[in-house]
């Protein structure tokens, strides 16, 4: 259960980059190593695909109900159970793009604070999250901070 | 002497309406057809699933998974649990003290892999694999690097969309559970007044619950009854004034009627606790066969002049009083409750209609003359058809015992229901409920029905009971976890992991947890539902209703099906109603044999006729309504049968008599046809085809 919430928040972060290439910065307490990661979201009307190009190329497709994975070892897909990872992933995803605002409540509560806005986990995502934080410059995101209570960290940065 | 007893009848009526009056708060009528079940094994299981928040529940669905659609369920749950009147059960976080529950036993409740690879560097090998390489984030289980338990997953058995739960492809859903378990009507009625004001008539919303029916039913019910009483009222009013012509008569028979229905419902009241609203109106309609003692002393002049005492009357009467004191010892509740009812009310308004009313003398008025023709009719063939035909019709005869066919037939709530079902994919499936003696038994025989078959929901079968606790530690206890943690720190270490990341796998505390004591109480704090009933414990699951009866077997599991339930109180009172159908016909023969022995072809065409025509009209589809509305039109066509082999009376009075008794009968039993409520509409149906059976034979001339 909580790799998939973690999953879920990563691809919260990654969903508010839509569109635009990125940059993801992930600490992993449990090797006490810092990995980076590029690459590019692509929304489509019912899936998300996220196309990386490091540190080695692969793409995920998410879509209702399933995960594909595309690499240069091939093409590998899992159908996910109902109340998986998958459908939290589409609900963030649908809850950025449209503002929707019941969806996200339904996990944090929020705190703005100029161009900052803390996300504070509640119920389910407070067991594995300690904090997020998204930074704005104007409308446009700037950057988003995830950090986990097992020490972990993700940091995404927009890339202009 | 004659003024007095001019004003006997309007004392005694006025003493009555004063009793009435006085104790109105000892009166109450009732709308619930459970209560007219009789108290057996059968019904007590019913009542137990009735009280658990799952046989409430209301639910609501909103259209669409768009963000208007969440944003609206959201703020329905939100405005109906404010009053907390409702409590929100669907919520898919779960609450604090099943979250404890199961920090504590999480090695107890996932299920074990049958097969864990015993590569223990292998598997770390993989796991740092996963977290350096995955474009995904991973994190790692430290509980259970080596992945012994399969990943718990409670919500298994919802349809989630959004973090919220989902009903089907229609919408987001919410289930609410009633805050007040008094199950009365005052708190059903709160509720449904509430869901419906937050809901309103959107196309875009739908709202169910069980207690609706209670509800609705009970308003449509009291509508249905209230507005055919005073049709019925208004048509017997109207036909009196045309067929009696004597202002003081009609007076007095509305008298006699209301003084006769207001003893029946008190004393009814007083011995059944409440009066059912089938009794009600069936007693208003009881009525119009006591009208027939009065038409027939009026059109043979028992009023006008001294005449003997009426003996065709008087057997007329006896039949149906016998009738219906024979079958009030059939024991079930609704056959009792109608029978005292129709005995007090056919009694007083005998001895008032066949002694009141000759002492205090009503004239005679021209009456309408009707059968200045007649045909020809052979009473002998009909009476030996009928015959023959009963005996048929009672072989093929499907008795139909779905409690639900004689209630309110609520299409709308009815397709609701329907429609929940099948977007939940509930339609195959039946309510089971397991009985135990403790909580701990009660765990261990949902695990069981859940093993032994496919596709059951068992709530209870989540938790784990002592004899599975005790089985699970020893396997853990025959695998060596200790040294397998000892070998995962060396592993990690050796691979790159941080030191001590894995020290909390396959702790002490997890492996060999205290086993948790359940009982009632902290079962339900986890929102979960057991009942305790006469030191016994149930709780509830869901079969598929193929698999039933063979769940039944078990001996400690039982469907709940109203439609069985009904069938097993019919079942045990089988005998009864036989033993006491056969005596009523001993009494009728014995009755037609004394008072019509030389007319016993036309007098006998009048109870087999009516009774072949009904059981073949209805014989696909008999209720216990119909059955016991037959037994009125046989007694009714008892007595029309006596009165026509009544020689001292001019046979075309007689016929004048039954045609109005006849008239007035349509009038009170005959306008149930155009009830809602199936149980009513089953009385105005065999009601009306005894009446135009018997009109029909009428018809017939005086030779046999």
């Amino acid at each position: 259960m909580r790799p998939k919430i973690v999953l879920l928040l990563l691809f919260f972060a990654l969903t508010l980059f839509a569109q635009n290439p990125f940059k993801e910065t992930r600490y992993i307490y449990a090797i006490d190593k810092t990995l980076l990661l590029e690459g590019y979201i692509t929304f489509g009307e019912q899936n998300v695909i996220i196309e990386y190009t490091k540190p080695q190329p692969k793409v995920l497709t998410y879509f209702e109900g399933g995960l594909s994975i595309q690499d240069e070892n091939g093409y590998t897909a899992t159908q996910l159970n109902a109340n998986s990872a998958m459908n939290y992933f589409f609900m963030i995803i649908k809850a950025i793009e449209e503002n929707n605002d019941a969806l996200l409540e339904s996990f944090f509560t929020s705190k703005t604070d100029a161009q900052t806005t803390i996300l504070e986990p509640k119920d389910t995502a407070s067991q594995m999250v300690q904090e997020v934080k998204i930074t704005k410059n104007g409308n446009k995101l700037k950057s988003l901070h995830v950090e986990l209570k097992n020490g972990d960290r993700i940091t995404i940065e927009t890339v202009d | 002497m004659k003024q007095w007893t001019k004003a006997l009848n309007i004392g005694f009526f006025i003493v009555v309406l004063g009793l009435f009056f006085s104790f109105r708060q000892m009166w109450s009528v009732s709308t619930d057809l459970m209560a007219l079940l009789p108290q057996n094994k059968s019904k007590t299981l019913f009542e137990t699933y009735s009280s658990f928040k799952n046989a409430k529940e209301v639910f609501v669905a909103t259209q669409g998974f768009d963000k208007d659609s969440l944003s609206h369920i959201k703020k329905i749950e939100e405005r109906l649990t404010k009053e907390n009147l409702l409590k929100l059960e669907s919520d898919i976080k779960l609450n604090a003290p099943l979250k404890k529950y199961i920090q504590e036993n999480i090695f107890y409740l996932r299920e074990l892999n049958e097969k864990p690879s015993q590569n223990v560097a292998g598997i770390v090998q993989k796991l740092f694999e996963q977290i350096t390489t995955n474009p995904y984030y991973t994190a790692i289980d430290t509980q259970d690097p080596l992945g012994y338990f399969k990943p718990l997953n409670p919500n298994k058995e919802l349809n989630i969309k959004n973090a919220h739960l989902a009903l089907g492809d229609f919408g987001y859903l919410s289930v609410f559970s009633l805050s007040d378990t008094s199950n009365t009507k005052e708190s059903f009625q709160k509720v449904y007044d509430i869901v419906k004001q937050e809901v309103g008539e959107s196309p875009n919303i739908k709202a169910f619950s069980p207690i609706f029916y209670f509800v609705e039913n009970a308003q449509k019910t009291q509508k249905d009854v209230t507005l055919i009483i005073f049709f019925s009222t208004a048509l017997l009013l109207f036909l009196y004034l045309l067929v009696i012509k004597n202002i003081a008569l009609l007076f007095n028979t509305i008298l006699t009627l209301a003084t006769s229905g207001l003893i029946a419902f008190m004393a009814t009241c007083s011995v059944f606790g409440s009066v059912s609203i089938f009794t009600l109106a069936f007693g208003n309609a009881v009525g119009t066969l006591a009208i027939d003692y009065m038409f027939h002393h009026y059109f043979h002049d028992h009023y006008s002049k001294s005449k003997p005492f009426s003996r065709t009357v008087f057997f007329g009467f006896l039949t149906t009083f016998g009738a219906f004191f024979i079958i009030s010892f059939v024991d079930f509740p609704l056959i009792k409750q109608l029978s005292f009812f129709a005995m007090i009310s056919l009694f007083l308004s005998y001895m008032q209609f066949a002694i009141l009313f000759p002492m205090i003398g009503f004239k005679q008025a021209k009456t309408i003359s009707t059968f200045r023709f007649s045909v020809p009719l052979p009473y002998k063939t009909i009476a030996t058809i009928s015959f023959l035909t009963i005996l048929g019709a009672i072989y093929f005869l499907h008795v139909e015992t779905d409690l639900r066919r004689l209630d309110y037939q609520n299409k709308p709530l009815m397709e609701l229901e329907g429609f929940f079902k099948k977007a939940t994919l509930k339609q195959d499936y039946t309510p089971i409920l397991i009985e135990a003696n403790s909580v701990d038994e009660l765990i261990l025989r949902s695990k069981t029905i859940q093993k032994e078959f496919q596709k059951t929901l068992t709530p209870l079968a989540f938790f784990v009971d002592k004899q599975t606790f005790a089985k699970r530690q020893e396997t853990l206890q025959a695998l060596d976890f200790e040294m397998l943690e000892k070998e995962v720190e060396k592993e990690a270490s050796r691979i790159g992991f941080r030191e001590n990341f894995f020290k909390n796998a396959y702790s002490q505390e997890l492996l060999y947890p205290q086993h948790t004591e359940l009982d009632a109480s902290k079962i339900q704090e986890m929102g979960f539902d057991v009942v305790t009933k006469n030191n016994l414990f149930y709780t509830h699951a869901m079969v598929k209703t193929e698999d039933v009866k063979e769940v039944e077997k078990r001996g400690f599991a039982y469907g709940i099906n109203s439609k069985e339930m009904f069938l097993e109180s019919l079942k045990h009172v089988t005998y009864q109603l036989l033993f006491g159908g056969a005596l009523v016909l001993v009494l009728m023969t014995t009755i037609l044999l004394i008072t019509c022995r030389k007319t016993l072809a036309l007098s006998s065409s009048y109870v087999l006729f009516p009774t072949a025509l009904i059981l073949l009209v209805g014989i696909n589809d008999f209720t216990i309504i119909h059955i016991f509305m037959l037994f009125i039109v046989i007694a009714f066509g008892i007595d029309y049968g006596i009165y026509m082999g009544a020689k001292e009376h001019s046979r075309v009075q007689t016929k004048n008599a039954i045609l109005f008794s006849l008239m007035s009968t349509f009038a009170g039993f005959g306008v149930l046809i155009f009830s809602q409520i199936g149980a009513l509409f089953a009385m105005g149906l065999v009601s009306c085809l005894g009446v135009g059976a018997i009109f029909v034979l009428l018809l017939g001339g005086d030779k046999e």
